[in-house]
């Protein structure tokens, strides 16, 4: 039960855009228009209330995804897919919502994960007019998976802080580099559509204490190679 | 282009998204490279390592009249003092089979298990595993199921039955038959005659935190049906020391953590048994 309302709030997640879209467009024009019928005359009121507008109307937007993103391994799942929001003068900043999924395997059930994700691309370089190389990419994500048997904080069965930790959060780091292809659609006042396929080494924060505290354990043994590609519309 | 055709682009463009997903379950098979989560069982576990073991030390003592056991317990993540206590039992070349007491793991990851398999696959001795709490924890519990099979076993070696009792009771929420009355009964009748002392094995120790404390005079009766009881063993609390839990003859010891670099050898012979504590 617990499942289908997760499933069913991500997917209205991902298509109320969708309506929002419609929204924006038509509800805040008709508001302009009709102030302008009642006080013509007066025009800087009219520029001030027409700036607000604008400023709501891209404050509006800017809450839409700017791209979406699609993602395997990485400690969130065999496969996660989401949106992403890019911002920043360069686009330099991208936070995702990945919906991840474990498969069964060899356990009793298949799990879902959901994963925050902030990353920070800080250079980009252009390759020709429709390429472009990232030569870093760094991020921090928080992964949740979804199960009774994981907790974020421990039950009310143990001892006071018996364990110190959570079974449910994961706090990730990722570094790698990536790749765009850039697309103009139809005319150069809007922007281009951004294909970005980017690799990725994360690792979480419980492995990193297990190599801090032995040397036995190897980088590569808690270091995971993880495949990606999002797309900015 | 409107926002919403952009979006529409953007969710239906299967010729980026259907490659991708080819490529991701082509690359499935490159498990060591993609770490798909801490939480994941994955495939490629070894499986049933106690009951594969538990007949390998049923052969070897067959007919001993003395029986050396190293007994380790509470490894958790400090691998690389668990390398080095397999590196010590290992030079001991008198000990007929390895306890480990439970606790391999620290969150029962995936990988936890990994590592600590890596380790004791090294044992020259043959190997059994208890389940400790720690081991319980997210599908450490499906894992451990996986690689070592049932959570309540015994063996016969020599002329000794070993019962390795799941005594982690507070995992199950005290809401599971944990210990398991049933496989105790079971045990009393089972192979009767092929064996005269009894050792009792367990992670948590009876009058401790998540043991089911309401049933420790009752587990402890249900111990005297079982023929000439030398002693209990336990881990979980990362110590090294004896108790009569009970306040009776029934001595109870504790195994140390990896950590504290100490392990036992326990001696059992048909008089009767000695223990040593060993540093490494």
């Amino acid at each position: 039960m617990r499942l289908k309302l997760l499933l069913f709030s991500a997917l209205s997640f991902m298509l109320s855009p969708l309506c929002l879209a419609q929204q924006g467009s038509g509800g805040f024009q008709t508001a302009v228009d009709s102030v302008t019928s009642v006080d013509s005359s007066n025009t800087a009121s009219r520029q001030w209330f027409s700036h607000q507008v604008d400023y709501a109307r891209h404050w509006w937007n800017s809450l839409f995804p700017s791209k979406f993103v699609m993602q395997n391994a990485g400690n969130m799942g065999f496969l996660s897919g989401g949106v992403g929001w890019g911002y920043g003068g360069r686009q330099q900043w991208e936070t995702g919502m990945l919906m991840g999924w474990i498969p069964k395997h060899r356990s009793s059930s298949a799990k879902l994960t959901l994963t925050i994700k902030q990353s920070y691309i800080p250079w980009s370089q252009s390759i020709g007019k429709r390429w472009s190389v990232e030569p870093l990419r760094v991020g921090v994500y928080l992964n949740a998976v979804f199960g009774d048997q994981f907790w974020a904080e421990q039950p009310k069965r143990y001892p006071t802080s018996y364990y110190g930790f959570s079974t449910k959060f994961r706090v990730n780091v990722c570094f790698g580099q990536q790749v765009s292809c850039h697309f103009n659609l139809s005319d150069s006042h809007t922007p281009s559509i951004v294909f970005s396929f980017f690799y990725e080494f994360s690792t979480c924060d419980t492995y990193i204490m297990s190599k801090l505290k032995n040397s036995r354990v190897s980088w590569t043994d808690i270091i995971g190679l993880s495949l990606g590609i999002a797309v900015q519309f | 282009m409107k926002p919403i055709v952009r979006y529409c682009l953007g969710i239906f463009l299967p010729s980026v998204w259907m490659p991708f997903c080819c490529l991701c379950l082509l690359l499935s098979s490159c498990e060591k490279t993609f770490d798909i989560h801490p939480y994941d069982v994955t495939l490629n576990m070894p499986s049933q390592i106690n009951l594969a073991n538990m007949a390998r030390i049923e052969n070897a003592c067959e007919g001993k009249d003395t029986v050396r056991v190293a007994v380790i317990s509470d490894t958790h993540e400090w691998y690389t003092d668990m390398h080095d206590e397999v590196d010590d039992i290992n030079r001991h070349t008198s000990v007929d089979f390895v306890i480990h007491l439970g606790d391999l793991t620290n969150m029962g990851f995936n990988k936890e298990y990994e590592w600590a398999c890596k380790e004791l696959s090294r044992l020259q001795p043959p190997y059994v595993v208890l389940i400790g709490n720690h081991d319980h924890l997210g599908t450490g519990d499906e894992s451990y199921d996986l690689i070592f099979g049932p959570r309540d076993f015994s063996f016969i070696a020599g002329r000794i039955k070993f019962l390795c009792l799941n005594t982690n009771a507070g995992e199950y929420d005290y809401m599971a038959d944990v210990p398991n009355f049933s496989f105790l009964q079971q045990q009393i009748i089972q192979s009767v005659g092929d064996f005269d002392h009894t050792v009792v094995a367990m992670h948590i120790p009876p009058y401790s935190n998540q043991f089911n404390n309401n049933v420790c005079l009752a587990f402890r009766a249900y111990l005297d049906y079982f023929p000439d009881l030398y002693c209990g063993i336990f881990g979980h609390n990362h110590d090294t020391y004896e108790k009569a839990l009970f306040g009776d003859s029934l001595m109870f010891y504790g195994v140390g953590s990896a950590q504290k670099r100490k392990y036992r050898i326990f001696t059992f012979t048909n008089a009767g048994y000695e223990v040593e504590t060993i540093a490494f």
